[in-house]
């Protein structure tokens, strides 16, 4: 699809041209224009406090007065289903209220609803054309849904577009982006495209990323585009897996069961697959209970208490 | 700080691929098919060289 048109918006961007509306803070003169404030205030008390239905009780009036912010904010209310029964189609009627008049979230989140077709027909066009106008003030998840809209779209994959947009993010220091650049360079293939991957995962993974230092793990231990190096591999597997990354706790379950780099050690290797069937990987469970065949009870016991103690020590607010 | 309803709509999908190495739900990644499709076309033209020196000896 051509979007051309629309590059105009991103010149804005790239020239770091934003506009100077700052949206959250906006000067508010008249005296109604006071008290739209003041709504909206209190609408965002009432929401930090848990109180859903409170803070739209709050927003919505100010909404129906044209406040571009409310009306985003009683759509984000519509489209979570938050004091209100989830409904897309009024989420998407107010995102396009106060996206039409230029608030940059309201933008993203109206080209999302088109990119999934929630609450409206999807429509690639329309999405992009919102992602852009968004982006060309700054908002860079909109640059990331531009992206991964040409990435991963099945009707509109073209990844030297998706590229463009990703890498703006990217050198931007954006981890998310400099990951998704990444992985563009390994689906290219070759050794070339390797390394370059390899660049952006390791910017990525210094970053703080775990879905990097997880791609870095499965780099490291399988020699792709570098020498075989068990160490470094366990040492990003395992930062990964600290914050919860699902599959490297499936590769760390595999490197224990075949005693690659580690000494074999079905006990380990139980811990970490069952730490992925707890995040709801199925094929993981299936593994776990497969390898709990092999060993006795009490191994099946330990392994399960290094398991509740490994989650208890990293995952303890989502336990 | 960034405020509860600002930490929600951050952390909506950050638009970021997939991991090329990520399993699917045959716990099997899109790297390890690959690896294993290259590896069948390689002994396939494996067999095939085989199956050729064999006829030329048969033949001779």
């Amino acid at each position: 699809m051509n979007i051309d048109v629309l590059i105009k918006h991103h010149d804005t961007y790239a020239g770091q041209n934003y506009p100077a509306t700052d949206w959250n803070n906006n000067t508010m003169e008249s005296g109604e224009e006071r008290s739209l404030a003041e709504m909206i205030g209190d609408g965002l008390t009432a929401y930090e406090m848990l109180d859903y239905a409170g803070a739209m009780e709050f927003w919505l009036p100010a909404a129906k007065r044209g406040n571009a912010l409310a009306q985003y904010k009683v759509g984000v209310l519509y489209e979570f289903g938050e004091g209100v029964i989830q409904d897309y189609a009024q989420a998407a009627n107010w995102y396009l209220l106060s996206a039409e008049q230029g608030l940059p979230q309201s933008q993203f989140f109206l080209g999302r609803l088109y990119a999934q077709g929630l609450g409206i027909e999807k429509d690639f066009k329309q999405a992009a054309h919102w992602y852009l106008l968004a982006a060309s003030q700054g908002y860079k998840n909109a640059l990331m849904h531009l992206g991964k809209i040409y990435a991963e779209d099945k009707d509109n994959q073209n990844y030297a577009e998706a590229m463009k947009w990703y890498r703006m993010a990217a050198e931007d220091n954006h981890a998310p982006a400099q990951f998704s650049v990444g992985e563009i360079y390994m689906r290219q293939g070759g050794s070339q495209a390797a390394q370059q991957a390899l660049k952006w995962f390791f910017l990525a993974a210094e970053n703080g990323y775990a879905p990097a230092q997880f791609n870095l793990g499965e780099m490291y231990a399988n020699s792709i585009g570098l020498d075989r190096d068990y160490t470094t591999a366990l040492k990003w597997y395992h930062m990964a897996a600290q914050q919860g990354n699902h599959y490297t706790l499936v590769s760390l379950g595999r490197l224990y069961l075949s005693g690659r780099g580690v000494p074999q050690d079905f006990a380990m290797a139980h811990m970490w697959l069952n730490l992925a069937a707890s995040k709801g990987l199925e094929f993981a469970k299936e593994e776990r209970d497969q390898l709990a065949e092999k060993m006795a009870p009490t191994q099946v016991a330990e392994a399960q208490a290094m398991a509740r103690d490994y989650a208890q020590k990293f995952y303890s607010s989502n336990y | 700080m960034a405020t509860s309803f600002e930490h929600k709509t951050n952390s909506a999908d950050n638009g970021a691929m997939s991991s090329f190495f990520q399993p699917g739900a045959d716990g099997m990644s899109f790297y390890a098919q690959n690896k294993i499709a290259e590896h069948l076309a390689s002994s396939q033209q494996q067999n095939q060289y085989n199956f050729s020196q064999a006829d030329m000896a048969l033949a001779s």
